[in-house]
C-alpha cells in the first residue's frame, strides 16, 4: 500500500515538473492572439521611435467558405515610444489581444533608423524569447511604415509575398539578405560587418484591369543595404549585390548578359548554374591581401543574333566575356563597399582572423580603420560555358 | 418493504465478501444417480428433474417379441424426429420382432444390432443422461439395465455458412464461422488435414455447459503456451460462457488494459493460418467469434487479405494502418497543441486560414475539439446501433446536416471538424479490437492541452513504455519492433514473398520451426529457351 502511494508520489512530483521546469505553459487561444507578421521601425520627425505592425485581423465573424473575399486580412498599427520594447506595450492599449511575435519574419528599418545605429533595436529582438531570430531585415529609404503598409498581389497576408520575392532572389543573386540571427552575430563580431535587404516600394500607376488597385503600393527589392559595425553606410544595386554574392560564395542561379562574339552587337544570357568561390587571405611583406578565385559552369539562355553554338571556340569565347563580366561586377562591388564605404561586410577579417591568427592579432585594432580599404583582392575567374539548351544553331539562317 | 431489501442486499454483500477466494459461481444440480434396473424409477427420476418443462419429450414404447419396456427422452426442436423415428422408433418397434433376442435386452446388444445410428455412446449414470439430452441427444433406456443409450440426434435451426460480416475481403476465401461449434471445428478440419491437428474439447459454464475447443498443431504449437492456455481455462468458473468475449476477458493478461492481448476473428481460414503459425485457437460454441493466442501488436496490422496480394501492395496497406493509428490517436491532440502552444509551427498562410475560421468561436480549442469528438463517438455508435435503413438517416443528418450546422452557428471551426472527421475516419481503417485503444485520444488531447506538444509527446512515449512491459501468454506484446527480432520482421511491416517466408514466428518457440523450403523463388526461364532434358 506504502509501496503504490510512494509510486503515486513520484508520478505525481515528475508531472508537476514536467509542467513547471518546462517553461512551456504558454496555453493562448487562437482568438486571443494578434498575431505579427511584419514590424517595422521609423524614426520620426520629433526623433522620436514609431513602430508599425502588421498584424493578422479576423475579416469577418461568420466562418463560411468565401471568406476573406480576396482582401488582405491584416490590419496595421502604428506607435512612438523612447525604446522598442516601451512602443510594444503601448500597443496593447490599441489591441485587445495578445502579441504574437513567433511567426513575425520581417523586420524593417527605415534608412533614418539605420543610420542612428539598429544595435538598439537588434538587442530587443535577441534579448526576447518571443521574437523569431530567423526574421529577414530589411532596410528601406523611405518609411518603413510604407513597407508594412503595402499591399499584396496574391496573399491575404503582405509579409507573405515579402517573404516570397526574397526566397525568388536566390535566382538572380542580385540582393543580398540576412536574418536577425546572423545580423547580431556580425554585430557583436569585431571581424565582418552585416548586410540587409534593399527595399522600397513602387506604386501601380494604372488600374490593370485586374484586382490591383491603381495607385496602391507595393514592396519591391531593390538591393543591398551595407553596414558598417551597425551604422547604415549605403546601398549596393542589384550588380554590385551580385558582385558581393561573387565573393561570400553564395551564387545560386543569376543571369550575365554579353555581347556576341559574332561581332553583331547582339546580347547573349549567360545563366549561371554552379558556382564555387574559393577566398583565402595572404601575407606577404606584411602586408595582407586576398585571393579570389571563382569557378563557374554557366550556359547559354538565349541568343539575340546568329551565333553558332556548334563549334568549341564559341563557348571559350563567350567563357572570356563571362569571366569579365563578372570580374566586373566584383570590382564595382568592392569600390563600393570597400573603397567607398569601408564597411567589410565580405567578413575579409574573418578569413584573416582565420587562415593568419598571429597576423590578426597585431593588426585586429587598425583593421578596419586603416588596413581594410587599401586591401588589394587577387581575382582568379574560370567560367566553362557547357551547355547551350536544346538547339545549338540559331533558328533562323 | 424497502428495509427488508436492503437487509437482504446487505447480507448478500457480507457473504460476498466471507467467499472472496472461493469459487462462488452457482452451480448447475449434480444428478449423480447410477441408473436403476426398474425402468420405471428411472422414468420417475428423469420426469422429476426435467418436471414441468413442455419441451421435454418422453416416449414409452415396446421393444421386439417380448414387449420390453423401455422409453426414450429428448428435447424437442434439439433433435431431428426424422431421424428419430426412422433410425430408433422403426428398428426398436418393427424390425426388433424379426429378432431372436435371446433374452439379452441390454443396451449394448441394442446397440449393436438395432439403432442404426452412427454417433452413439452409453452413459450408467444420470447425470450424464441428463447432459446427453439437453444437449440435443436422445437418451433411450430399457428395462432391466442399468446403462443408457444416448444416440447422437442433435440437429436445430442453424445458419449456415455466411460470409462474415466483420471482416470482408476482396481476395480470398468467403466462409465465415458460425454459432455452431460442430460447424466451425470442420472448417478448420477441411483447411488443415493433419491427425496432428488437436481439437480438445471441454465444457465451461456451470449452467450454459458451452462446449469449448482448443485446436492447436500438436507438433508445432509450443508445449508451454498450450499448457499455459489450458490453465487458465480450466480455472474459470462461471454460470454461463455465451460468448467468446467471456472467456477472453478471464485469459487475457491485461485485464484492464486497453490493448488486446487475445485475437479474435469470423474468418476460418485466419484462423488456420494462426494456428499454422503455432498459435493456439479457442472456439466457443454459439458465436462465430474465435479467439487466438498469443496476440502480438503487429497482428492489428494484418489482414487475411495481405497473405494472398502482391507484397508491395501489403506493404503500402499496412504502413497506411499504422499512420492511421496515429493519426486516430494524436491528431485532436497534435492539433489543440499547435493551436494554443505553438503557432509559429505553422505557415503563416495556414495559419491564417485558420484564424480566419476560429473567429468568433466561443469556446478555448480543447473544449470545441472535445465537444466535436464526443458529437462524432455518439455519430458512430448510433450508426453501429440503430437499425440498418434508420441508420442511413442517421448519419445523413448527423454528418451532413448537423456537421455544417455546428461550423454555420459558430459553435466549431471547420478545422476542428476536419481533424475530429479525419482521426475518425483513420479510426474505421483499424480493426474493431483496437477499438478500446481509440479511447486514448482523449486522454491525450487533455494532456495535450494542458502541456503543448510535450504532452503529446510524452502520451506517445508513455503508451509506448506500456506497450513494451505488456506480454501475451509469455510473449512481448510489441515483439518483433521491441525485442526487435530481425527474422519476424519478416511479416511485420512487409510481408516477404511466400517463398521467402522460410520460418515460423521466431517468438513463438514452435516446435516445428521450419514452414517453407528455400530455394523456392521463381526464376523463369529466358525466352526462347526450353529445357532439353
Amino acid at each position: 500500500m506504502i509501496k503504490i502511494l510512494n509510486k503515486a508520489i513520484v508520478i505525481g512530483i515528475v508531472i508537476i515538473m514536467l509542467t513547471v521546469l518546462s517553461g512551456c505553459w504558454d496555453s493562448v487561444e487562437l482568438n486571443d492572439r494578434a498575431i505579427v507578421t511584419a514590424v517595422g521601425i521609423d524614426i520620426n520627425e520629433e526623433g522620436e521611435l514609431e513602430l508599425t505592425a502588421q498584424v493578422i485581423n479576423t475579416v469577418q465573424v461568420s466562418t463560411g467558405p468565401d471568406q476573406g473575399e480576396g482582401g488582405s486580412s491584416v490590419v496595421v498599427h502604428s506607435i512612438t515610444g523612447r525604446t522598442v520594447f516601451e512602443a510594444i506595450r503601448a500597443l496593447t492599449k490599441m489591441i485587445t489581444k495578445k502579441l504574437y511575435w513567433e511567426q513575425n519574419r520581417i523586420i524593417v528599418f527605415s534608412e533614418k533608423a539605420a543610420r542612428q545605429g539598429i544595435l538598439p533595436y537588434v538587442d530587443f529582438f535577441m534579448r526576447d524569447h518571443e521574437v523569431r531570430k530567423r526574421s529577414w531585415i530589411l532596410v528601406t529609404d523611405g518609411q518603413a511604415s510604407e513597407i508594412i503598409k503595402a499591399g499584396s498581389e496574391t496573399a491575404n497576408i503582405p509579409a507573405n509575398d515579402i517573404l516570397d520575392i526574397l526566397d525568388a532572389q536566390a535566382a538572380t543573386s542580385e540582393a543580398a539578405r540576412e536574418d536577425l540571427y546572423h545580423l547580431a552575430i556580425k554585430l557583436v563580431s569585431d571581424t565582418s560587418c552585416p548586410v540587409a535587404t534593399h527595399i522600397g516600394t513602387h506604386t501601380h500607376e494604372e488600374d490593370d484591369g485586374g484586382t490591383e488597385m491603381a495607385g496602391e503600393k507595393k514592396a519591391t527589392i531593390l538591393g543591398t543595404a551595407a553596414f558598417r559595425n551597425d551604422v547604415f553606410a549605403g546601398y549596393l544595386d542589384n550588380r554590385e549585390s551580385r558582385g558581393y554574392h561573387w565573393i561570400t560564395g553564395d551564387i545560386k542561379s543569376g543571369i550575365i548578359v554579353v555581347k556576341s562574339p559574332a561581332g553583331d552587337d547582339a546580347d547573349i544570357s549567360i545563366e549561371i548554374r554552379k558556382a564555387s568561390t574559393n577566398l583565402r587571405p595572404q601575407l606577404e611583406n606584411g602586408v595582407v591581401s586576398m585571393k579570389l578565385s571563382i569557378e563557374t559552369e554557366a550556359s547559354v539562355g538565349d541568343v539575340g543574333g546568329e551565333l553558332d553554338l556548334s563549334s568549341v571556340d564559341t563557348y571559350d569565347q563567350l567563357a572570356r566575356s563571362c569571366e569579365i563580366a563578372i570580374a566586373e561586377e566584383i570590382n564595382a562591388c568592392l569600390a563600393k563597399a570597400q573603397k567607398e564605404y569601408g564597411t567589410d561586410i565580405f567578413a575579409f577579417g574573418e578569413l584573416v582572423h582565420h587562415y593568419l591568427p598571429q597576423e590578426w592579432k597585431k593588426i585586429k585594432d587598425i583593421w578596419l580603420s586603416e588596413l581594410y580599404q587599401d586591401v588589394a583582392v587577387e581575382l582568379d575567374i574560370t567560367v566553362n560555358v557547357i551547355h547551350s539548351g536544346l538547339i545549338t544553331k540559331p533558328i533562323r539562317k | 418493504m424497502p428495509k427488508k431489501f436492503m437487509q437482504r442486499i446487505h447480507m448478500i454483500q457480507e457473504q460476498l465478501k466471507l467467499d472472496k477466494k472461493g469459487p462462488v459461481a452457482p452451480k448447475q444440480k449434480s444428478y449423480d444417480f447410477k441408473i436403476e434396473k426398474n425402468l420405471s424409477v428411472n422414468l420417475k427420476l428423469l420426469q422429476a428433474i426435467f418436471s414441468k418443462n413442455i419441451d421435454v419429450n418422453f416416449r414409452e414404447f415396446r421393444i421386439g417379441k417380448d414387449q420390453v419396456e423401455a422409453f426414450f427422452v429428448n428435447i424437442e426442436g434439439l433433435c431431428d424426429k426424422n431421424l428419430i423415428n426412422l433410425n430408433i422408433l422403426q428398428p426398436l418397434m418393427w424390425e426388433s420382432k424379426k429378432i431372436d433376442w435371446q433374452g439379452d435386452y441390454s443396451i449394448t446388444s441394442i446397440k449393436k444390432s438395432l439403432v442404426n445410428f452412427n454417433d452413439v455412446y452409453e452413459a450408467d449414470n444420470i447425470s450424464d443422461a441428463v447432459n446427453g439430452i439437453l444437449s440435443g441427444d436422445t437418451a433411450l433406456f430399457v428395462a432391466g439395465s442399468e446403462r443408457a443409450l444416448l444416440v447422437g440426434t442433435r440437429n436445430w435451426e442453424q445458419r449456415g455458412v455466411n460470409q462474415p460480416e466483420s471482416e470482408s475481403t476482396v481476395r480470398g476465401p468467403r466462409e465465415g464461422f458460425t454459432e455452431t461449434l460442430r460447424i466451425n471445428t470442420s472448417l478448420i478440419r477441411r483447411k488443415i488435414k493433419d491427425p496432428d491437428l488437436m481439437i480438445e474439447m471441454l465444457q465451461l459454464g456451470e449452467r450454459t455447459r458451452t462446449d469449448v475447443a482448443i485446436v492447436y498443431v500438436k507438433n508445432i504449437a509450443n508445449n508451454k503456451i498450450i499448457d499455459e492456455v489450458k490453465k487458465r481455462i480450466s480455472t474459470i468458473t462461471i454460470d454461463g460462457v455465451l460468448e467468446s468475449g467471456y472467456i477472453e476477458s478471464f485469459i487475457e493478461d491485461t485485464p484492464l488494459g486497453l490493448f488486446p492481448t487475445v485475437g479474435s476473428t469470423e474468418v476460418p481460414d485466419k484462423f488456420a493460418a494462426k494456428i499454422l503459425e503455432g498459435r493456439i485457437g479457442i472456439l466457443v460454441d454459439g458465436t462465430p467469434f474465435a479467439l487466438t493466442v498469443p496476440m502480438l501488436f503487429i497482428e492489428n496490422f494484418q489482414v487475411p487479405e495481405d497473405y494472398f496480394v502482391k507484397p508491395l501492395l501489403v506493404l503500402q496497406s499496412r504502413l497506411i494502418r499504422y499512420l492511421a493509428l496515429h493519426i486516430a490517436l494524436f491528431l485532436p491532440g497534435l492539433y489543440v497543441a499547435i493551436i494554443t502552444f505553438h503557432p509559429h509551427v505553422l505557415p503563416i498562410a495556414l495559419l491564417d486560414t485558420i484564424i480566419q475560421s476560429q473567429a468568433g468561436i466561443p469556446f478555448p480549442a480543447i473544449a470545441e475539439t472535445f465537444l466535436v469528438l464526443i458529437f462524432f463517438e455518439a455519430l458512430r455508435e448510433a450508426g453501429v446501433r440503430i437499425p440498418r435503413p434508420v441508420g442511413q438517416a442517421v448519419s445523413i443528418v448527423g454528418a451532413l446536416v448537423l456537421g455544417d450546422a455546428v461550423v454555420s452557428a459558430g459553435l466549431a471551426s471547420y478545422p476542428v471538424v476536419i481533424i475530429v472527421a479525419l482521426s475518425g475516419i483513420m479510426g474505421f481503417l483499424l480493426p474493431p479490437q483496437l477499438n478500446p485503444m481509440l479511447m486514448l485520444r482523449i486522454p491525450v488531447l487533455i494532456i495535450s492541452s494542458i502541456l503543448g506538444i510535450l504532452g503529446t509527446t510524452w502520451a506517445y512515449v508513455m503508451i509506448i513504455v506500456y506497450l513494451i512491459s505488456l506480454r501475451s501468454f509469455g510473449v512481448p506484446y510489441l515483439s518483433p519492433l521491441l525485442p526487435y527480432t530481425h527474422q519476424d520482421m519478416k511479416d511485420a511491416f512487409i510481408r516477404v514473398p511466400w517463398w521467402k517466408m522460410i520460418t515460423r514466428p521466431l517468438l513463438l518457440n514452435t516446435k516445428d520451426v521450419r514452414r517453407v523450403a528455400k530455394g523456392q523463388q521463381p526464376q523463369p526461364e529466358e525466352a526462347g529457351e526450353t529445357e532439353d532434358d
